[in-house]
């Protein structure tokens, strides 16, 4: 074996390499801090694929060989809690009261982050005035309408620039909806963005501008929140889709 | 096992400064640690503190080392040959209460581990969040971390050492957290 692959680190790790390909893979182990930091990783790749139940019957008893240890075990913990954090976040009801009583922590966090996107929606938008004045090319729009239901299926597909770096966003609001905090969430990812409180345009529509980094192709719903955004009503919420092409 | 005086011997081999011969050597424990996990053997601690053992008094002895690293690899080979050789029958022991111990795990509830990563992840800057939840998303890993790593300006290999130092950053928030539950 000359440079190991991706592919055998995960071979060794699941204990399948032979004895001289081993000593080979381990001797670099204890040379290359690099080369450790890739099977470290490697290794969490493999308790992922594990907690989210990607692995054959043959390789799951292979790495739970590597489960010997307390710490070995807490990291499948955080592995399966990983793999099952976004869908329960998602689910209604879903999370004990104790998660409400974090909300001030929640909310104060919330602050933080919301002075980080409007700082980086800032940077965005001077990248923005410098890059083009007309604004092509850096700034790609999207048009939700509410959906029938909200089980409904259809999500409307965007095509965006990839080189765009701002998303206005444009959403119906009902009248009496005049000020309503927004969010973000994707599906993997959870809330990937939140911004308010944002005012409804006279012809009741609401403008969000956000950073196009953080909306990654896939889907995504856009939450309208009546009030501070971990603790307000849900008034509506507008499934998408992005890709860039 | 060989005691404080040959520790030193290692940690003066490891660098001159004390602090910095600290942080080396719980570096090379916990490459050992892994090394004895990844190689399936029983008690991993004791094992890679044996080998630390040995090769501290071998230094002590006076024995010429040149790449300190390669011969700890030597030493350590040498003690997962006789591990596996001579406690066959502890080894399938602890396999035994290993899986007994994971089972339970299986069959725990997770929300005491779910609840703390919500807490953990809270505590974490949003860029950090971000980051530890896009690198380590299930789907099309090696797509988005290409992607992540492109849109951060930085290598994978930077991309890599970012994110292992978080996951074990939430790690152990996560096991502090899960303890603090329990009590």
């Amino acid at each position: 074996m000359s440079e190991p692959s991706g592919a055998d680190i995960r071979r060794y790790l699941l204990g399948q390499l032979s004895d001289p390909e081993r000593e080979q893979l381990e001797q670099r182990l204890f040379e290359d801090a690099a080369f450790d930091a890739a099977v470290q990783d490697a290794e969490l790749d493999l308790l992922d694929d594990y907690a989210r139940g990607r692995l054959s019957e043959s390789e799951k008893k292979h790495v739970e060989e590597l489960l010997a240890t307390p710490d070995q075990q807490l990291k499948l913990r955080v592995a399966q809690a990983m793999a099952a954090w976004p869908v329960r976040r998602r689910e209604p009801g879903s999370w004990p009261l104790r998660v409400a009583a974090s909300v001030a922590v929640v909310a104060a966090l919330s602050a933080l982050w919301l002075g980080w996107n409007h700082s980086q929606l800032r940077s965005e938008l001077q990248a923005q005035k410098s890059l083009s004045p007309a604004g092509a090319g850096v700034q790609a729009s999207l048009s939700l309408v509410a959906p029938a239901t909200r089980s409904s299926h259809s999500r409307p597909q965007f095509s965006i620039s990839p080189t765009a770096q701002v998303l206005k966003i444009e959403a119906p609001a009902e009248p009496d909806a005049t000020e309503v905090w927004v969010a973000i969430e994707s599906s993997g990812r959870g809330r990937v963005f939140q911004a308010g409180p944002i005012r409804r345009t006279g012809g009741g529509v609401l403008v969000v501008w956000v950073p196009a980094a953080v909306v990654a192709d896939g889907e995504h719903e856009l939450l309208l929140l009546g009030g501070q955004p971990d603790a307000g009503e849900l008034i509506a919420a507008y499934p998408f889709a992005v890709s860039r092409r | 096992m060989g005691g404080p005086l040959h520790l030193k011997s290692l940690l003066v081999h490891l660098a001159d400064e004390g602090e910095r011969a600290g942080k080396l050597y719980l570096e090379l424990r916990d490459k050992l640690l892994r090394f004895f996990i990844w190689s399936r053997c029983p008690f991993p601690d004791e094992l890679a503190d044996e080998v630390l053992d040995r090769t501290a008094r071998r230094l002590d002895e006076g024995e010429e080392v040149v790449n300190l690293h390669s011969f700890v690899f030597g030493v350590a080979r040498l003690v997962r040959r006789e591990a596996l050789e001579t406690h066959a029958r502890r080894e399938s022991k602890h396999r035994e209460m290993a899986a007994a111990s994971l089972s339970t795990t299986q069959g725990e509830p997770h929300d005491s581990a779910a609840l703390c990563l919500e807490k953990c992840l809270g505590k974490l800057p949003p860029e950090a969040r971000a980051l530890i939840l896009d690198y380590y998303a299930g789907e099309a890993r090696d797509r988005n971390r290409v992607r992540l790593a492109a849109q951060l300006n930085i290598s994978s290999h930077a991309l890599r050492n970012r994110a292992l130092r978080l996951r074990k950053t939430l790690t152990a928030c996560v096991a502090t957290c899960m303890q603090k539950d329990r009590r």
